[in-house]
């Protein structure tokens, strides 16, 4: 299997830098190419005398450009990725020249100082006296905070929901602003992302309902905290929003080395910050993972996840059996995947879901890849269907690449499941993958 | 809407009663308030129902019909997308019509992209095959274009868009039924006019103008009594194309007291030139078209111009019985000779004659500038295409090349590898002086309509100019290297196209 132009062309940061780097993907442009197991080069020839120096690392696409542009990937790395992707042909093998090679290793020495300071950090002497202290200061606001919350949600059902399409969007805001106050910004958020659902649909009243049935449940969960098991101690409090330093999941955080196929990739704006999530899979163990990552404005996210590929590494995840993880060390290529892993039915999807939310009743997402399903039109929406009939809703685009590329026949199909419809992530047909998140996918 | 869901909305406070809700949940929850007691009974229900969630029942969908046509080469699929966007969209129609010539059609990761917008929809429609006609069935949005065929209509059918369709169509409507009866087209258009207004007769009226003949000449006569000027002058242009129509013959017989060719004294059959300009106008001459008065123009020689100009150039040779070439040198001389011109071109192009067209080109432009620059291109449109490839080498300089290829690109004529040599020619003389920079707009129009012959002649030319622009031994300003970058990646894409759907 060969990357695509459309994977490539899904890293820009913008349309700008797309077409630029279409523009650049000419062999002309490139007087040197090259390269190895773990890494991808080239020299693009600029208007300047000395030409820009592209590397990149073939596991997570991470690459580094001698050009001052302040866009990531800059439009010579996708450049260089889209000629590799168009013409394979042009780009030998051969050993790595030394600014590559230095580069690559300069990465995994940082990724290893990374794990070591992290290791360093959890096993340091701890001031416990003071940690119980802000601890405790913490838990004062925390608990001050959740009284409030609960004395306002009963007010919400004393006075009847009925009146909140008229309250507006300020009524939301301010008690999410309280619980930013109380250190909970993961109360804070959910608040502020039901600022907009009063009258929004006909079902508001049954979804609002539910919402804060579960924030609740939450609320009166954290009462029994003590009595919790770990697992759910820790899901509980990343509920909450109570931080979970990637440190200390990099040093105590259950792992998982495995080679990781990424399925699928959904990126959603929330106020003035991006949010983007990396559904994997790994192909021996079966575990699924979630890369979350998140940018402010137009920054670029951090780690370039290439959907469609698949690496190599350790993965570690943060507490409380749940899918969140991140990577451990440096991961290194995996041969592109042929296929989607892993393909399991509806039912079993559904099973999962069940098991999930018995674990974690406030389990949000997960993700799977359905068998021979094909996607169909019930009045305004859309569906899959398995070949046994049964039918999961799609939440919205209506998904015409899914259907132009199968035209009706049954295919595997990467989704994210919500409990409540499925988000097709991606296919793969005649040994392309097709990513189907975003415009008119 | 569930019990407990009514409940919430209206509020505890106004309904006293607790609502049944599921045991299981019930039998869970702790004592509390009756709105705690609300929200962790919702809470319950909602993970229980997640948790228990049950698929719907659906049939399988109809597959798309089985395709017998290939998809283009996957080595294309980057070039395309290119035109799909703003990149090397001028190609497009050039790349449809080859799909079409090599039957092959789009790939299907492409279709929603060209459906979702009606201008690629409309272009791409011939090669979107059954996948893309099956994928625009199901969305109301992507019907096909529509491009209504009236030749394949009945009599019926065409009649009654006559009487419903819009002014465009009607137009289209009334050159159809021309093909099929010109008598009867004709009765339709009289039976209409009087009910339309100046613009709509004006349109329709012009709508004759394909296929134009002496038979409608009876008819743009009756019309001539248009009450519009506008309309008058509209049926008056195309009255003046027939040579042989009452209508010229009446301009002549205007003309003719004003013009007259004199027995130079003594001398053998010799002829001189004598104009007079008329002394008033003839209000008669306003049902013709003619206007009196026109800004910025004397009126008597405006008079003289204006009648000239529906008088068919032969006219002048038959009077003078001399040919052409022997009558224009008077002419060019005469104290009347800028206006006398004037009339004459336009009554070239009225008549298409392309005798007195070809040499009015080769006249002593000097005489007529900047007048001339204006004429030259629309002279040259009247001139065959096989007798400009003659020109081509004659009329050389940078003027004659842009009329040429002008006219080359409204008639669509391909370029062949003979017409690319002769413009490389012309390039090659001119590329050491100005003005060549201003002329690549030019490579745009060659690029596309070469034939796959002339493609690497021209490659090698726009690559050759590129050389010179980088090394500064062409005076080329950025903006124009820009623009031959370009061109020489849109011949390099259509390069591409060509090798791997060869015809």
């Amino acid at each position: 299997m060969q990357l695509t132009e459309q994977q490539v062309l899904a890293l820009a940061p913008d349309a700008g830098s797309a077409s630029n780097g279409k523009k650049l993907a000419q062999a002309k442009n490139w007087p040197l190419l090259g390269r190895s197991q773990r890494a991808l080069w080239g020299e693009c020839q600029g208007s300047g005398a000395k030409p820009y120096q592209v590397r990149l690392d073939m596991a997570d696409f991470a690459s580094k450009c001698s050009c001052p542009s302040f866009k990531f990937p800059c439009k010579h790395a996708l450049g260089l990725l889209v000629l590799t992707a168009n013409q394979p042909q042009l780009v030998a093998d051969g050993s790595e020249p030394a600014w590559v090679a230095e580069w690559l290793d300069k990465r995994s020495d940082t990724a290893a100082r990374k794990e070591a300071k992290a290791a360093a950090k959890a096993e340091a002497p701890v001031d416990d006296a003071a940690q119980q202290k802000r601890a405790e200061k913490r838990d004062g606001r925390a608990r001050d905070g959740m009284a409030a919350l609960q004395v306002w949600l009963e007010d919400l059902v004393r006075n009847g929901l009925a009146r909140l399409p008229a309250e507006g969007a300020a009524l939301w805001e301010q008690q999410a602003a309280r619980m930013v106050d109380a250190q909970l910004p993961g109360l804070a958020n959910r608040l502020q992302a039901l600022a907009d659902l009063p009258g929004s649909r006909p079902d508001w009243p049954e979804k609002l309902l539910a919402e804060l049935g579960r924030m609740a449940l939450a609320l009166r969960a954290y009462e029994w905290l003590a009595s919790l098991t770990p697992a759910l101690q820790q899901i509980l409090l990343q509920y909450l929003g109570y931080p979970v330093r990637e440190e200390e999941v990099l040093a105590h955080g259950d792992t998982q080395h495995d080679e990781w196929q990424i399925l699928g990739q959904v990126a959603e704006d929330a106020e003035r910050v991006r949010v983007q999530r990396t559904w994997v899979q790994g192909r021996h163990s079966g575990r699924r993972g979630l890369l979350l990552q998140f940018a402010v404005g137009n920054q670029a996210f951090a780690a370039t996840w290439m959907p469609g590929t698949a690496f190599e590494a350790e993965l570690a995840f943060w507490p409380g059996q749940g899918l969140r993880a991140m990577l451990k060390g440096v991961a290194q290529p995996a041969a592109l995947p042929t296929a989607l892993w892993q393909a399991e039915s509806i039912p079993q999807l559904l099973l999962r879901a069940a098991q999930a939310l018995a674990a974690n009743p406030w389990h949000e997402r997960l993700p799977a890849v359905l068998t021979a399903v094909t996607p169909i039109q019930q009045g305004e929406h859309w569906c899959l269907v398995d070949q046994q009939g049964q039918a999961l809703p799609l939440h919205p685009p209506a998904p015409w690449l899914w259907l132009a590329l199968a035209g009706g026949q049954a295919c595997d199909l990467a989704v994210e499941w919500d409990g409540e419809a499925a988000r097709a992530l991606s296919l793969q047909m005649d040994g392309r993958y097709h990513a189907l998140t975003g415009a008119l996918r | 809407m569930n019990e407990l869901t009514r409940l919430a909305l209206v509020g505890t406070a106004n309904l006293p009663m607790d609502v049944a809700s599921n045991d299981a949940v019930t039998a869970l929850l702790p004592a509390g308030s009756r709105e705690q007691r609300l929200l962790w009974q919702a809470g319950g229900e909602a993970v229980m129902a997640t948790a228990g969630y049950q698929p719907a029942r659906a049939t399988l969908p109809r597959q798309a019909p089985l395709d017998a046509q290939p998809v283009l080469p996957a080595v294309l699929w980057s070039s395309l997308s290119s035109l799909l966007d703003k990149t090397q969209h001028e190609l497009a129609p050039w790349v449809v019509q080859r799909m079409q010539q090599t039957g092959y059609r789009l790939p299907e990761a492409l279709l929603p992209a060209v459906l979702s917008q009606a201008k690629q929809r409309q272009l791409w429609w011939p090669v979107i095959g059954e996948r893309g006609r099956w994928l625009a069935a199901h969305n109301p949005d992507w019907a096909a274009p529509e491009v209504l065929a009236l030749d394949t209509l009945g009599d019926a059918a065409l009649l009654r868009l006559w009487e419903e369709g819009d002014l465009k169509l009607r137009c289209r409507v009334l050159a159809e039924q021309r093909r099929r009866d010109p008598v009867a087209a004709r009765s339709l258009l009289l039976a209409a006019l009087p009910k339309e207004k100046a613009d709509a007769r004006l349109a329709l009226i012009q709508a004759l103008e394909q296929g134009l003949s002496l038979d409608d000449a009876d008819t743009l006569e009756s019309l001539l009594a248009d009450k519009s000027a506008t309309v008058r002058q509209g049926i008056g242009e195309l009255l003046s194309r027939l040579p042989d129509s009452a209508y010229c013959e009446r301009q002549w017989q205007r003309i003719a007291p004003y013009m007259q060719w004199v027995p130079v004294d003594g001398g053998q059959g010799e002829t001189v030139l004598q104009v007079s300009l008329p002394p008033e106008f003839d209000k008669a001459w306003e049902r013709d078209g003619l206007k009196e008065t026109e800004l910025l123009k004397a009126k008597r020689s405006w008079w003289l111009t204006q009648l000239l100009m529906r008088v068919p150039p032969s006219r002048w040779c038959q009077q003078a019985g001399l040919p052409a070439a022997a009558l224009l040198p008077q002419i060019e001389a005469h104290e009347w000779g800028r206006e006398l011109l004037c009339s004459l071109m336009e009554a070239a192009l009225r008549f298409k004659d392309a005798e007195w067209a070809e040499l009015l080109l080769f006249q002593d432009r000097r005489k007529m500038y900047p007048l001339f620059m204006q004429w030259h291109e629309r002279l040259v449109a009247v001139i065959p295409t096989e007798r400009l490839d003659e020109l081509l080498p004659v009329l050389n300089g940078t003027q004659g090349l842009d009329d040429i290829v002008a006219v080359w690109r409204q008639r669509s004529v391909p370029m062949t590898s003979a017409r690319l040599n002769q413009v490389l020619d012309v390039f090659v003389e001119t590329e050491a002086r100005s003005g060549l920079a201003y002329r690549l707009s030019m490579f745009d129009w060659m690029a596309l309509s070469a034939e796959d012959a002339s493609m690497p002649a021209l490659l090698a030319y726009c690559q050759h100019l590129q050389q010179k622009g980088l090394e500064g031994t062409t005076s080329f300003h950025p903006y124009h290297l820009e623009q031959l970058d370009r061109i020489v990646l849109l011949l390099q894409a259509k390069q591409t196209f060509i090798k791997e759907m060869p015809l």
